[in-house]
């Protein structure tokens, strides 16, 4: 427990009965943080994909890409289309328009 | 082709006043055009530049967005009857110190306040807030110092304006109304003076 608390603050890696307090609490926070981290995530997922149809003017906002994507039955999820829509902005145009033709 | 720009009176220290900390590379310089503009509607829009969430790149930590320069910020329009009825609210923190201040009292004062005050109270309060605020400048008038940089004007997305009440409709019409009875009543009046006139010049 002392290694795991070896790159504390102060007196959080010197002293037992602050070692065993604050490792407790990293681990708790580290546990509670796996959770939301999954969440975290697809917000920014989600803010990054509204942004980018809203450049390409295909769809007006994330929300109507979504609705298509689901009413053509793609399996792209959010973190596909954001990579997609930052490392190959081209890539999420066709798509988008695929889309709407199809629809 | 454009002609030299006008020449920018004002304060020129306080438009160019932290640019240095900001970090330029990749921004671009969008201007907004407030003339007529509503002004809530325009600090959304400005809000959203401003922290970067239109760009495919955005992080929540990191302070991304483009540099936002207003102007005309005196033509900023506002709905009802806002203009006399909108008070700003401060507390300078000793007891009973409630300030107030009306709309048409800021504007005469500081017409960039109001539109600083709307875009802030809209951008989330954390730690880039103030690199934010660094990155809006806002002109009351037409002119800035920022000719030689690549401005890009923003242009606003189309706006769905609301139908108008029965009432206030009715008040719009019978205004109409009046100023063109004013108007023709105005007419008749010149027309009698300019055939009274006529006449005269006739009999002599």
């Amino acid at each position: 427990m002392c290694s795991f608390a070896s790159n504390f603050r102060g007196a959080h890696l010197r002293l037992n009965r602050m070692i065993t307090q604050q490792v407790r609490r990293a681990f708790v926070s580290s546990h509670r943080d796996r959770g939301r981290q999954k969440r975290d995530f697809r917000r920014l997922w989600i803010t990054r994909i509204n942004a980018a149809t809203r450049i390409y003017k295909v769809f007006d906002s994330y929300s109507k890409l979504i609705h298509n994507l689901y009413k053509n039955e793609l399996i792209l999820n959010r973190k596909m289309l954001a990579q997609v829509a930052v490392l190959n902005p081209n890539n999420l145009y066709t798509i988008s328009n695929k889309i709407k033709t199809i629809n | 082709m454009a002609a030299a720009p006008p020449a920018f009176t004002g304060n020129l220290k306080k438009a160019l006043a932290g640019l240095r900390r900001i970090n330029l590379d990749g921004l671009r310089w969008r201007v907004f055009d407030a003339k007529g503009q509503v002004l809530g509607r325009l600090a959304s829009q400005i809000a959203v530049v401003l922290q970067g969430k239109d760009k495919p790149t955005y992080a929540p930590h990191v302070e991304n967005g483009d540099m936002c320069v207003v102007l005309n910020a005196k033509d900023i329009s506002v709905t009802g009857r806002k203009m006399t009825d909108k008070i700003y609210y401060w507390h300078t923190g000793y007891i009973g110190h409630l300030k107030e201040r009306r709309l048409k009292d800021q504007m005469e004062r500081d017409p960039t306040e109001v539109i600083r005050k709307a875009v802030l109270r809209m951008l989330p309060r954390n730690r880039l807030r103030d690199d934010r605020d660094r990155k809006l400048r806002i002109f009351s008038g037409g002119e800035h110092p920022f000719h030689d940089r690549p401005l890009e004007p923003f242009v606003m997305p189309p706006r769905q304006v609301r139908e108008m009440r029965p009432r206030a409709r009715r008040a719009l019409i019978r205004a109409q109304k009046k100023e063109q009875a004013n108007r023709a009543a105005a007419e008749s009046a010149k027309d009698e003076e300019d055939s009274k006139t006529a006449k005269a010049e006739v009999k002599v």
